[in-house]
């Protein structure tokens, strides 16, 4: 595998890391007819993807859709229009809100790309799932992920930027202001820091994704 | 003097003069009579001098009538209601009075300093008028409309105005009297209020010419609204007008700051910033924005000295204190990074940023210490920290084992035991939060003590030593007894010791200091499932509670197989039916989920989709061969389909040789009267299982059919020596009667028949019972018992015989003698028994547990 293609599968590590998988084969689950049958009935309940279609369907809305990072930027440019007194007012007066807290958390710092990591992440899970499943071809995928990996490069600073709006993406999709639900997270970020074999370790932020071997 | 009281009609009565009453001179001028009325009505409070103010109520009402027919003031003209809700003032006085409020009103309004200071509006709303129901009643909808026209009110004076009148409660009667638009604005102001811009505005005084306050609020809502909404079309023109007024306002500020940074003048955004601290040095807004244009310089000392200003103000604002943190780390002063760090997290524990932070403060700090030559104790502990935090468990043990001993610090002993645990080294953990507890004790440190109590019992929970760990979690709750992460774990303790009760207490007690936790409500569900047995609203309560732990984590399929079995033993099997089948959805692979749905199918009758989920079970588990031949033979047996049934059964008996089988093979063979290979399997499941009654019951009654009375002996005596007397089969009487009769003790056989009878009205017990009288010479007895039986099943040739033969009155002693070594009684040799013997009922008796 060259080193830009390894760097592309980094983008999706943290659900790799989660789900105890593969993070430098495209077949995150090894290639075999039970990780095709797993994948394909994981595609169906947790993505409703039951064909190619579906699939891509799906790339689409992560992809140029924007997915779940146009409803968190909606609110960062709103909350940037509020002064910090008028926010903290705000939450007092709505402690039910959970994705509130969790945008005033984050907007400043998330400022220029939100919560597109949450996306991006699962961009990249998805192509190779889809290849997994039949559903793209092996090179569709990679195409797919090296393109996307280099938008994705150019958007953050850095592993620590992308792991953060990942993390925050999470939090917000599913509300979670619990300690438990950050930790288990931060334990996979520890893991992809601190592993020599991670991608995140193993190769430079701003490796040449067009040339590098 | 006559008057005219609006309830009582023209009424006599004496009274003072009402100019006098209301203390001033005859006037035309209502305004003036209202205010009058108003100051008087503050010495005469209703409550207090009830007849005081009736007085001078009608005072009031009687100036109001003596008014000519000028035009009535009104208080401020765009605001006239629509008239089916304008209460004439000219014949009801609360309408006045309402009036007089809405004047008062106005004048809050329109007076701007007045108007944004909420404690102008609760003293307005002090008023005694409000006090009048009918007067409340008509400013319900007076205000209403008010302020649908006059919105510019800050969040504290809508709160205010809400509590007041609830509008959000009422608003029913809203929409019947107001068109839509206008409530769902005035509802959507005031809801949103906390979010609407700011009213602590500098104007200058005076206003520029010819302009009012609204006017510039009216300018400015446009403005933000449009720039919100990404409408950059009049901006100039918005602000050429904004700059007419020279107001100093925070939001149209931010504004221009936000589009000061979308078209990348970051000299304009920094001159902004820079007013905004100026005009408002006590908000951090300025701060915060100026700190973070030097991040972005990578000016950290710059970016500090603003964080920290912004700090001064706010101490605990959480993004002054993760930037703060983050110039530290950049200025390479680790300890200062690592101490605000520690601060963020504490502030917001959710917060990721200041984790990842941590993270690189904590390998930058390990990296610097590695190059020191020597730590002090402080230095030590937190280079220790720093790797546990990040992950270097075996480096923090290490460390900590050199020179904790030497050290009196309870924070080592803890982080030592935590490290031990990561590595999975139980009994150095275990060593290790016991001495850091000996010193916590020593020191008297509280807080130390609750840590290290809470770790060692969550350590020795984890071991499954439950005792120990409930010992544990008690110390530390008599430390801290609303600390709900310890109630938690010691509940959680409780149910593993199966103390169930008190697990759902303690769980109590953890939801009620707090809802966050789903885990709290699936540990408490779990042990109201486990009492579902002793009464199903346990099963009720426990579904509950795990509706809200999958309202939070949907994909638990354990938890929504645990629903699916409590709904099942509810019988309320469609519901049963909705939690397997979305378990399944979310893993097909688990068997017990397919055998939830193969036991609701059977329930709810639907055989082809029983099928179906039975192929599916199948395909989970393949070493489960004996279950998937049983759910199809019990669902071939439900279709009435007995014969395939039994070919089923049997076929799976001699193929897999299980009990549950067997089972179901020797019932079929039984029902068939194929009784020796029914004894053949029921006599290897009583091996198997010397407990299993039915099955001795079963083979007693095989044995009876095929005349092996000796074994037939043994198996009821085995069936009553482990069956409670409770639940003994009604038939067993009759079986252990009828062996009693064939042994000859014919004394005992009468007493186990007849206690048969009183349970079941069976001619085939009266006949035996006739024939055991028989036996005892009892004829008389004897012939009513066959004459009975004869009744009651006349087509049965057996009865019959026995009672025609005992018409003969034969002397049962002279036969008794001559036939005394027989193995069998006279009675039955000479009236033997041709048809077969009803048994008992053959029910469905096997159903693998659910868990």
């Amino acid at each position: 595998m060259r080193d830009a293609q390894f760097w592309a599968l980094g983008v999706s590590a943290i659900l790799t890391q989660m789900n105890g998988a593969e993070h430098d084969q495209l077949h995150s689950r090894g290639n075999t007819a039970a990780a095709k049958k797993d994948i394909i009935h994981s595609l169906k309940v947790y993505w409703s993807v039951n064909n190619r279609e579906d699939l891509l369907e799906n790339l689409v809305w992560l992809g140029e859709g924007g997915g779940h990072n146009l409803g968190f930027i909606e609110w960062v440019k709103l909350f940037q229009l509020k002064s910090e007194h008028r926010i903290q007012a705000y939450l007092k007066a709505n402690p039910e809100k959970q994705s509130m807290f969790l945008v005033a958390n984050y907007y400043q710092s998330l400022s220029s790309v939100g919560i597109r990591a949450w996306d991006d992440g699962r961009y990249v899970s998805l192509c190779r799932w889809g290849a997994t499943a039949g559903y793209l071809t092996e090179d569709e995928a990679w195409g797919r992920i090296l393109a996307h990996a280099r938008d994705v490069q150019s958007a953050f600073t850095g592993w620590d930027q992308f792991a953060i709006s990942y993390i925050a993406g999470k939090q917000y999709w599913q509300e979670k202001t619990e300690v438990d639900f950050l930790m288990k997270e931060m334990a996979h970020v520890t893991a992809l820091n601190t592993d020599k074999d991670s991608p995140w370790v193993k190769l430079p932020w701003d490796l040449d994704l067009n040339t590098s071997i | 003097m006559l008057k005219f009281n609006h309830r009582k009609g023209w009424i006599w009565a004496l009274v003072m003069d009402c100019w006098s009453r209301l203390g001033i001179a005859q006037t035309q001028d209502k305004r003036a009579i209202k205010k009058a009325y108003a100051v008087a009505l503050k010495k005469c409070h209703p409550e207090d001098d009830p007849e005081g103010f009736q007085q001078l109520r009608e005072a009031y009402d009687e100036a109001l009538q003596l008014l000519s027919a000028a035009p009535s003031f009104d208080v401020i003209p765009q605001t006239a209601v629509q008239e089916d809700v304008v209460p004439d003032s000219a014949v009801d006085p609360d309408a006045s009075l309402a009036e007089l409020f809405l004047h008062e009103m106005t004048e809050l309004y329109l007076d701007y300093p007045r108007r944004i200071d909420v404690n102008e509006w609760h003293a307005l709303f002090q008023s005694e008028v409000l006090w009048r129901l009918e007067v409340k009643s008509q400013l319900h909808f007076q205000v209403f409309h008010f302020v649908a026209h006059h919105s510019y009110l800050p969040s504290d004076v809508w709160q205010v105005l809400e509590a007041q009148f609830s509008w959000n409660t009422n608003s029913l009667s809203l929409y019947e009297t107001f068109p839509e638009e206008m409530v769902e604005f005035v509802l959507e102001e005031m809801n949103l209020s906390v979010w609407a811009p700011n009213y602590q505005l500098v104007f200058p005084q005076p206003l520029p010419e010819g302009k009012k306050y609204d006017d510039y609020l009216n300018v400015r809502a446009e403005y933000l609204e449009q720039m919100s909404s990404q409408i950059f079309d009049e901006e100039e023109h918005f602000v050429s007008e904004l700059r007419v007024f020279s107001v100093i306002d925070l939001d149209v500020f931010l504004v221009q700051v936000q589009r000061a940074k979308q078209n990348n003048n970051l000299v304009l955004v920094n001159t902004l910033y820079h007013q905004i601290v100026e005009c408002f040095p006590n908000t951090i807004d300025g701060y915060v924005g100026l700190a973070n244009l030097a991040l972005d310089k990578g000016d950290w000392s710059g970016a500090a000295k603003y964080f920290q200003s912004a700090l001064t103000i706010s101490p605990e604002h959480l993004v002054s204190i993760r930037g703060a943190a983050r110039c530290a780390l950049s200025l390479n002063n680790l300890s200062k990074s690592i101490e605000l760090l520690n601060l963020a997290v504490v502030l917001c524990d959710y917060d990721v940023e200041s984790r990842l932070l941590l993270l690189r403060a904590n390998t930058d700090l390990i990296v610097h210490y590695s190059g020191l030559d020597s730590l002090d104790s402080a230095q030590l502990l937190q280079l220790a920290q720093s790797q546990y935090d990040t992950a270097q468990y075996q480096n923090c043990v290490a460390g900590i084992q050199r020179w904790v001993n030497s050290c009196e610090n309870v924070n080592a002993f803890y982080l030592l035991g935590l490290a031990c645990e990561k590595l999975e080294t139980t009994d150095e953990a275990d060593q290790a939060y016991f001495q850091g507890i000996s010193l916590a004790d020593q020191q008297g440190d509280k807080a130390l003590q609750l840590q290290l109590h809470f770790a060692r019992g969550r350590l020795f929970a984890n071991q499954e030593k439950y005792q120990f760990a409930i010992e544990q979690l008690e110390l530390a709750l008599a430390i801290d007894e609303k600390n709900h992460e310890v109630l938690h774990h010691l509940a959680d303790a409780f149910r593993m010791q199966d103390n169930n009760k008190r697990c759902i207490e303690l769980s109590d007690q953890a939801i009620a200091l707090t809802q966050k936790h789903w885990i709290y409500y699936s540990t408490r569900g779990l042990a109201y499932f486990d009492l579902g047995l002793v009464s199903d609203t346990n099963y009720y309560l426990a579904i509950e509670d795990f509706t809200r732990v999958l309202s939070s984590e949907p994909g638990f399929v354990r938890t929504w197989l645990l629903k699916g079995h409590c709904e099942f033993n509810l019988k309320q099997y469609e519901a049963a039916l909705l939690c397997y089948q979305e378990a399944y959805e979310y893993d097909p692979e688990v068997a017990r989920i397919c055998q939830g749905l193969v036991r609701c199918y059977f329930q709810l009758n639907e055989y082809k989709a029983a099928l179906d989920a039975i192929e599916k079970y199948a395909q989970c588990d393949d070493s489960a061969v004996e279950m998937v031949y049983y759910y199809k033979a019990e669902l071939l047996r439900l279709q009435g389909l007995h014969p395939q049934a039994k070919k089923l059964y049997c076929e799976g008996a001699k193929t897999v040789k299980e009990v549950i089988l067997w089972c179901g093979a020797s019932e079929c063979l039984l029902l068939d009267d194929e009784w020796h290979e029914a004894i053949y399997y029921l006599d290897g499941i009583v091996r198997y299982d010397e407990n299993d009654v039915v099955s001795h019951l079963h083979l007693a009654y095989a044995y009876i059919a095929t005349q092996q009375w000796s074994e037939a002996q043994k198996a009821i005596l085995a069936y009553f020596k482990h069956i409670q007397p409770k639940d003994t089969d009604d038939m067993a009487y009759f079986y252990q009667g009828l062996l009693q009769y064939y042994f000859q003790d014919y004394t005992t056989a009468a007493a186990s028949l007849n206690r048969a009878l009183n349970r079941q009205n069976l001619a085939v017990i009266r006949s035996f019972l006739s024939l055991t009288y028989y036996e005892l010479g009892q004829v008389d007895k004897a012939i009513q018992l066959a004459e009975e039986a004869a009744l009651l099943a006349p087509r049965n040739p057996d009865f019959l015989v026995r009672l025609k033969g005992m018409r003969k009155k034969l002397s049962p002693g002279m036969f008794s003698r001559l036939f005394s070594k027989r193995t069998a009684p006279f009675s039955i040799s000479k009236w033997p028994t041709t048809e077969v013997l009803p048994h008992h009922e053959f029910k469905y008796r096997y159903f693998p547990e659910l868990m």
